[in-house]
């Protein structure tokens, strides 16, 4: 495989830039809210993704093949993808406020878990457990606020 | 009241997949850790040796790595025949090796001239090989290793030309060392547990090579002051 270092730092750093230039778009929509409901389901969903990273603790699948990634990040156990966790736990929660962007965002949280597996860092299976815990949290979040924001108009 | 609890549920219901995962998670890794007593010295990332006669076990010729099972070849097991330490041109003290990690290759230095260049692997990614100057501070002519969990677990008998080396910050009992190769030969990308690994017949070539030197006849000798180790610099 070709080694380009703009591929690479894709891989590596593409899921940043994207949860930054969504939450920019979505602020620039003035729905403030919605950035911090965003940055908290990304953050949770990364954290939760790297404890089960440590209790799974599978090798990467560039070890078995010996030839070095194409991504870099990958320092942690494989399985399962963080990448792929917190880009779409951000989809996810964007898509819920705004449809039509949120399927955008689908499109390129997909692209960023396809990266990860042709860069040779992740299996696909841990791309697809990793989207499993990134929608759950986002929808979680999602629920824990309606009911938080309906419980305190109640009482207002 | 009662559509209250369900939504209540509901909200939680979404985390069932994270729970769930986590359960099997937990599970596993106590299921590891209960079939794999001896992985201690291999989770730090090096490839400590088990045994410190430095004798060949010709009873143990299986060996395990990466899931695969191995049978070791002739070459570990061979008998060293007359077997003297090379002299170079320059004093003992004057040779000294570089490991370059970024080119993944090693060099012998006799003093200014070049005693021979190999391809090698070091440490991967989560196990890299330590960086700074070393010494040799014991050779073994065979030990075994075994650590690692899981799809990492290694079992390796009779690893051949062992080179140990330490300094100050990285102690001797961390195991970090030179070593011949009988379990895989891509020289030239990371491959090991933090240990340098190198062809057989070239780590053959350099444990005679380096000090302490060996006595006539034995298989394991320790650095002292009078018969100091070779100087090991690993760099980027």
């Amino acid at each position: 495989m070709m080694t380009n270092p703009i591929i690479t730092a894709a891989n590596t750093f593409g899921v940043f830039v994207f949860v930054f230039a969504a939450c920019l778009y979505v602020y620039w929509l003035g729905r403030r809210e919605l950035v911090f409901h965003t940055l908290l389901s990304v953050t949770i969903a990364g954290l939760v993704t790297i404890v089960l990273k440590e209790l799974f603790l599978t090798p990467r699948p560039f070890m078995a093949t010996g030839e070095s990634p194409m991504a870099g990040l990958a320092y942690l156990s494989s399985f399962p993808s963080a990448h792929a966790a917190v880009a779409f736990a951000a989809a996810t929660t964007v898509a819920l406020h705004t449809p039509r962007f949120g399927l955008f965002l689908f499109l390129i949280a997909t692209l960023i878990g396809l990266g990860r597996v042709a860069a040779d860092v992740h299996y696909p299976i841990d791309i697809a457990f990793g989207t499993l815990v990134g929608v759950s949290i986002a929808l979680f979040f999602e629920n824990a606020h309606i009911r938080a924001r309906k419980r305190t108009k109640l009482h207002r | 009241m009662g559509t209250k609890v369900l939504k209540f549920t509901r909200t939680y219901l979404y985390l069932i997949p994270v729970i769930v995962l986590f359960g099997i998670g937990v599970l596993s890794r106590t299921a590891t850790s209960l079939t794999q007593t001896e992985v201690s010295a291999s989770a730090t990332g090096s490839c400590k040796s088990e045994s410190q006669t430095g004798l060949i076990d010709y009873g143990n010729v299986r060996a395990m790595f990466e899931g695969r099972d191995l049978e070791l070849p002739t070459e570990a097991l061979a008998e060293d025949t007359n077997m003297t330490p090379v002299l170079g041109v320059a004093n003992p003290s004057d040779r000294w090796i570089e490991v370059d990690l970024s080119e993944q290759k090693l060099r012998a230095w006799d003093g200014k001239a070049l005693f021979l260049e190999t391809a090698i692997s070091t440490g991967l990614s989560h196990t890299p090989t330590p960086k700074g100057e070393f010494r040799v501070w014991m050779k073994l002519r065979a030990t075994k290793m075994e650590g690692g969990q899981g799809k990492y677990y290694y079992y390796l008998p009779n690893v051949p030309y062992v080179m140990f080396f330490e300094n100050a910050s990285v102690p001797g009992f961390k195991g970090y060392g030179l070593h011949g190769t009988y379990w895989h030969s891509d020289f030239g990308t990371p491959r090991s547990h933090g240990c340098v690994n190198l062809p057989t017949p070239v780590a053959k070539e350099l444990y005679f090579w380096t000090s302490p030197v060996l006595a006539d006849g034995k298989s394991v000798v320790r650095a002292s002051n009078e018969n100091q180790g070779t100087r090991i610099v690993i760099h980027e």
